[in-house]
C-alpha cells in the first residue's frame, strides 16, 4: 500500500482516480488545486503525487516550482490532456517522473503507478541536457523503468503525428533503448545512455549513445537478425540460456519499422530516422 | 506486481509464431505457466484438457477467430460455476471494436502491440479480484449502449462509475452556467478555464463531440474570440444535454448482475441510486 496524493480541479476525475487507486489497495488523499496540494505535501509524506497541470489558484507547474529545493520531494506523475511541448519540457526539468495521458483509463494508469512505486528512490534522475521542442537531449540511468518513462514523455511531444507512425517509431525506439540499457549499460543505474531526439519538418530522428564498448553483429547469437533461415526462433533458446530480456526480435523488427537505422563503427551509437 | 511465487496458468492463442514466442517468453519470465496454441479451435481443445486462470486470444486467427472462441467458451460455461477470464488482443482498438469484443464475452480488450506492463497490471488486479471474491466485470447487458467501455475504463467497478456520474451530473450544470456568465461579461480567460475543466470530465465518459466543442471553446476563449465562442457554446450545450441524458439513463438502470459487486449478490439486484 502506498500513500498517494491526487490533484485535479475536476471532481469527476478526482473520484475516478481515487476509486481506481483505492481498489488497487492504496491510501489516497485528494486536492482540488495547487495550493491545497502543497499544503497536503507539507503535512504528510506521500510516496507519489498525481498532478493535473491546469488548476485554479496554483497550477501544476506552479506546484513543481514551489517544491524545488525541498528536502523530500515525492515522485510525481503528471496527468496531461493538451499540454504544450513547453509545459512538458518544463515538467521534465522539474523532475517529473512520468506522464500519463487523459482521458485516463484504469489499466494503463495502474501500470504507470505500479512502475513508479516499484522503482527505488536511489536511482539517479533523468538529466535534461537540452529541452526545446526541436531538440531534446537526455542522459538516463541504465535501469528498466526508464524506458516507459522516457517514452511517456517523448510520445506526448509528437501528438501531431498519425497514430501508426507514432506506434512504429515508439516500438523501434523502445527496442533500441532497451538494448542500450541492457547490453550497453548492463542494467547498472550508475551508467548512462545519452538520448537525442531531433524533430524537423521532414524527419524525426533519435540517436542513442550507450556506455558499452559496442558489439559485432555476427556475435549476436541472441538476436533474430542472425537466425538461420531453417530456424527463425533459434535466438529464443540462446536468450533463454543467457537469461535475457526477450527483445532479440527487436533489431529485425526495428529495421522494418523505420526508414533508416545506422550504427557507428563500434556499434555503441545508433541513429533511427523516420521521414515525415 | 503479483505476490512472490504466485504462478498463473495462462493460455495464449495467436497464429503468428513470433508473437507467441515473444509474449509467451515474457510471461514465463515473470513466473507464469504458459501454453500456446495457434487458433481459436486449438484454444477450445486446450481448455477441455486443462483449466487456466487467464486466456489471451488474438482477434484475427485462421480456423476460428478469437471472438468466435470467446462466444463458445461463454456458451460452454453457462450453468456452471466456473468463469474463465478472457483477454482479447487486437489490432483494431477503437471504442466500437472494444464494444464488439466485450459483447462477444471478453473481460478485457488490449490493443496491439500491447505493453507487457499493462497486461501484468490486469493479471495482478484480476487475480486480486478473484482471490477476494470480487468478480471481474460481468457480461454486458445488450442495451448498455457503450457503458461497458466506461466500466472498463474505471477497472470494472460499477459503484465507482455511478459515483462519477453523480458528480458529473452535479457539476456540469454549474459549469455551463459559469461559461454563460463569462460570455455575458466578455471574460475570455474564464471561458477557457471552465471549458478546459469541462473537456476533462466529458472525455472520461467518451463523449467525443462534446469534448471537441469544449476544446474549441477553450481555444476561442483564450483568444478572446467571443462571437464564435457563443456559437460553439450553443453546440456544446446540445451535446452536453445528450450526454447527461445517457448518463441519467445509465444511473437509473438496474445494476448488471456481476459488475464490481460480490459473488453473493443476487442477479437483478436493484442498485439504490
Amino acid at each position: 500500500m502506498a500513500r498517494i496524493l491526487v490533484t485535479d480541479d475536476d471532481a469527476t476525475t478526482r473520484q475516478m482516480v481515487r476509486g481506481i487507486l483505492k481498489n488497487a489497495g492504496h491510501a489516497v488523499t485528494t486536492a482540488s488545486d495547487g495550493v491545497a496540494a502543497l499544503r497536503a505535501i507539507h503535512k504528510k509524506k506521500f510516496d507519489l503525487v498525481l498532478l493535473d497541470i491546469w488548476m485554479p489558484k496554483m497550477t501544476g507547474m506552479g506546484l513543481l516550482g514551489s517544491l524545488h529545493g525541498e528536502k523530500y520531494i515525492p515522485k510525481i506523475i503528471v496527468m496531461t490532456s493538451d499540454a504544450t511541448s513547453d509545459t512538458l519540457l518544463n515538467a521534465l526539468r522539474g523532475r517529473v517522473y512520468q506522464f500519463v495521458h487523459k482521458p485516463l483509463e484504469a489499466d494503463s494508469l495502474l501500470a504507470v503507478v505500479e512502475n513508479a512505486l516499484s522503482t527505488s528512490p536511489e536511482i539517479p534522475a533523468i538529466e535534461v541536457l537540452s529541452a526545446n521542442k526541436h531538440w531534446v537531449e537526455l542522459l538516463v540511468p541504465c535501469e528498466r523503468s526508464v524506458v516507459s518513462r522516457v517514452q511517456s514523455f517523448l510520445t506526448h511531444l509528437e501528438t501531431d503525428l498519425p497514430a501508426d507512425v507514432l506506434e512504429k517509431v515508439g516500438y523501434a525506439f523502445r527496442e533500441l533503448l532497451n538494448n542500450a540499457i541492457e547490453w550497453g549499460g548492463h542494467l547498472d543505474p550508475n551508467l548512462k545512455v545519452r538520448i537525442s531526439y531531433i524533430r524537423t519538418k521532414k524527419l524525426l530522428m533519435y540517436r542513442l549513445d550507450d556506455p558499452g564498448p559496442g558489439f559485432k553483429l555476427e556475435d549476436l547469437k541472441h538476436a533474430a537478425v542472425n537466425n538461420p533461415a531453417s530456424d527463425p526462433m533459434a535466438h529464443m533458446q540462446v536468450r533463454e540460456e543467457k537469461g535475457l530480456r526477450p527483445g532479440g526480435l527487436g533489431l529485425m523488427l526495428t529495421k522494418q519499422l523505420v526508414d533508416e537505422l545506422v550504427y557507428n563503427e563500434l556499434r555503441n551509437e545508433v541513429v533511427l530516422i523516420k521521414y515525415l | 506486481m503479483l505476490p512472490e511465487g504466485k504462478t498463473l496458468r495462462i493460455l495464449l492463442a495467436d497464429d503468428r509464431e513470433e508473437i507467441r514466442a515473444l509474449t509467451g517468453y515474457q510471461l514465463e519470465r515473470d513466473g507464469h505457466q504458459v501454453v500456446t496454441v495457434t487458433n481459436g479451435r486449438e484454444a477450445l481443445e486446450a481448455l477441455e484438457r486443462g483449466s487456466f486462470d487467464f486466456v489471451l486470444l488474438d482477434e484475427e486467427m485462421p480456423v476460428m477467430s478469437g471472438a468466435q472462441a470467446a462466444q463458445t467458451i461463454r456458451k460452454n460455461e453457462q450453468g456452471g460455476s466456473r468463469r474463465t477470464f478472457l483477454v482479447a488482443l487486437t489490432g483494431n482498438n477503437t471504442d466500437e471494436d472494444q464494444k464488439r469484443l466485450l459483447a462477444a464475452g471478453f473481460d478485457r480488450v488490449l490493443g496491439k502491440p500491447f505493453r507487457i506492463e499493462v497486461l501484468e497490471t490486469i493479471l495482478a488486479h484480476s487475480d486480486a479480484a478473484i482471490r477476494t471474491g470480487i468478480v471481474p466485470k460481468g457480461q454486458s447487458e445488450a442495451d448498455s449502449g457503450g457503458t461497458e467501455n466506461l466500466l472498463h475504463r474505471v477497472g470494472g467497478d460499477e459503484k465507482l462509475l455511478r459515483q462519477m456520474i453523480r458528480i458529473f451530473l452535479r457539476d456540469t450544470p454549474k459549469r455551463m452556467a459559469e461559461i454563460q456568465k463569462a460570455l455575458r461579461r466578455k471574460d475570455g480567460q474564464s471561458i477557457a478555464s471552465v471549458a478546459h475543466a469541462l473537456k476533462g470530465s466529458v472525455s472520461i465518459f467518451g463523449a467525443v463531440s462534446a469534448g471537441q466543442h469544449a476544446q474549441e471553446l477553450q481555444r476561442l476563449g483564450r483568444h478572446e474570440e467571443l462571437d464564435a465562442a457563443k456559437q460553439v457554446y450553443e453546440l456544446l450545450k446540445e451535446e452536453i444535454a445528450k450526454l447527461e441524458e445517457n448518463l441519467r439513463g445509465y444511473a437509473g438502470r438496474k445494476a448488471s448482475p456481476a459488475s464490481g459487486t460480490t459473488r453473493a449478490q443476487a442477479p437483478g439486484h436493484k442498485n439504490r441510486s
